[in-house]
């Protein structure tokens, strides 16, 4: 009898909170504690069952208000902590945004240029230089901000939601949850975060990557917000990046490749990926020997050649299959990328990310993580070449 | 039996007067409502729809922490001051001294003519 009052009353106030469903029964149960023990000493004292129940309840009050007023310090609490996604409208926008984006495979993508270095742009190239969309702009930023340094962190059981909410407002940066992929995929949001670190020992994007790890979760920059959502929907991102490389195939890739190899000798490397039907990567120079006899940009000639012996490799492409670089070092470099990241590649596995040389630029189309192993890859050919 | 204190009068000590119980030994919701009771004669008696709200407050400006507890069959949710709560229990506390030296002084001539 009282067991059914104390949980007509304590399921009402849990619809009413605004709160997760965790906090919810975390809230229910504390209550229900409460009202055993008010009931036990209401009884003791002479009441009825009956009647010690019903005063129990009324005493708590009004479901509605005490919902109200539980539900406050959460909710200020996230409000100090991150921009309040799901609790305004233009958040409903942000999501439709997001849920209804253009899959970028049947279309080709906007063609966006990587944040790079300022690399001299060998003649200018037939792009005329790099020309940076706003969009392009608003990821700079967010990479930008996540390659800071942390602050200490210190999450003890925290909650997934909870522990997004602090690195976006220190990070400052807008996290989007993709909640409803996120959801499908059965993965807690209240689920508990450890993780520690001191204040330097790792950029936030480690941290938000190490952090997503534990749940299976990847991350994807839209724009200037970070969407986290499950690794289901990373290859359908598909989206094209050019990185201006004039700087480095100016400086000749097989010797930059062998250092960072640090196999000492290049064709081995080469060998070794999953281009080794090609020529070895050391090849570029008589390779780039060839093309230096041709304009760039033109088809047949030496640039056939090249092209023949890739299809060496990629007979699945067949005659349709384009020069793949205009830089003598070009094809050099697509070899490295394609060795030195996940992938998978179209050229070598016949499924995935495409990339192209190009007047002294390296056009890519492959997902963010992809993506973000060549922004770091190049940088520490850079690096290298500054000593 | 003395009357008890109006509600007004309570509100903003409630917070002191419980962080005040906790700084002896941790508590549950229902723990406190009584012990509040008898510590204080009688006299002041928190309402749970109060007491709640507010021990979450404190929760979520880290001035308690919880745990659960599963000993009495049901699961108990058990706070205890943190280090903050301590630093917020002592300055809280200088504060009300001073607050009520302060309207003791600025009733004084109240109590004179009363008295007199």
């Amino acid at each position: 009898m009282s067991q059914r009052e104390f949980e007509a009353y304590l399921t009402l106030l849990s619809k009413l909170l605004n709160l997760s469903p965790a906090q919810r029964n975390d809230v229910a149960d504390e209550l229900r504690d409460h009202l055993e023990e008010r009931m036990t000493q209401l009884a003791a004292e002479g009441l009825s069952p009956e009647d010690a129940a019903h005063r129990a309840v009324s005493e708590l009050g009004d479901a509605a208000g005490l919902a109200r007023e539980l539900s406050r310090p959460r909710a200020a609490l996230r409000r100090r902590r991150i921009l309040r996604w799901g609790f305004s409208a233009s958040v409903a926008t942000a999501v439709a945004a997001f849920l209804f984006w253009p899959n970028p495979h049947p279309v080709a993508p906007a063609l966006v240029v990587a944040q790079a270095p300022a690399a001299p742009m060998a003649g200018g190239g037939p792009i005329g230089g790099p020309t940076v969309s706003p969009a392009e702009k608003r990821r700079a930023a967010v990479e930008k901000k996540l390659d800071q340094d942390v602050k200490d962190m210190e999450f003890d059981a925290t909650p997934l939601r909870d522990a997004l909410q602090y690195l976006s407002e220190v990070a400052e940066v807008p996290i989007l949850i993709d909640r409803r992929r996120i959801e499908e995929a059965g993965v807690e949001f209240d689920g508990k975060i450890n993780f520690t670190v001191k204040a330097g020992d790792v950029s936030f994007r480690t941290a938000l990557e190490m952090i997503l790890s534990e749940v299976d979760l990847i991350y994807l920059v839209r724009e200037g917000v970070i969407v986290v959502t499950t690794r289901s929907e990373e290859p359908q991102q598909y989206e094209v990046r050019v990185y201006p490389c004039s700087d480095l195939l100016a400086a000749g890739i097989p010797q930059v490749a062998a250092a960072e190899g640090g196999e000492g000798s290049t064709p081995a490397m080469a060998g070794a990926g999953p281009l080794g039907g090609l020529p070895a990567a050391g090849a570029a120079v008589p390779m780039g020997a060839g093309f230096g006899a041709a304009p760039a940009g033109a088809a047949g000639g030496p640039m056939a050649a090249g092209a023949g012996k890739s299809n060496g490799k990629n007979a699945v492409f067949g005659a349709a299959y384009r020069p793949r670089s205009t830089h003598p070092a070009g094809a050099a470099l697509l070899d490295l990328v394609q060795t030195m990241t996940d992938g998978p590649w179209l050229e070598v596995s016949g499924e995935g990310g495409n990339l192209r040389e190009y007047g002294g630029m390296l056009i890519v189309r492959h997902k963010q993580s992809v993506h973000r192993q060549i922004e770091e890859l190049l940088t520490r050919m850079r690096e290298k070449r500054a000593k | 039996m003395t009357e008890r204190f109006g509600p007004d009068l309570l509100r903003g000590s409630l917070d002191l007067l419980v962080l005040s119980l906790l700084s002896s030994s941790p508590g549950y919701g229902y723990d406190l409502q009584q012990r509040l009771r008898e510590a204080s004669g009688e006299l002041v008696q928190i309402q749970a729809g109060t007491l709640y709200p507010l021990l979450h407050r404190m929760e979520a400006d880290g001035f308690v922490r919880c745990r659960w507890e599963q000993s009495t069959g049901r699961r108990r949710k058990w706070y205890e001051l943190t280090a903050a709560g301590k630093r917020r229990l002592v300055s809280q506390t200088r504060e009300w001294d001073r607050y009520v030296a302060c309207i003791r002084a600025v009733l004084d001539p109240v109590r004179t003519a009363l008295e007199g």
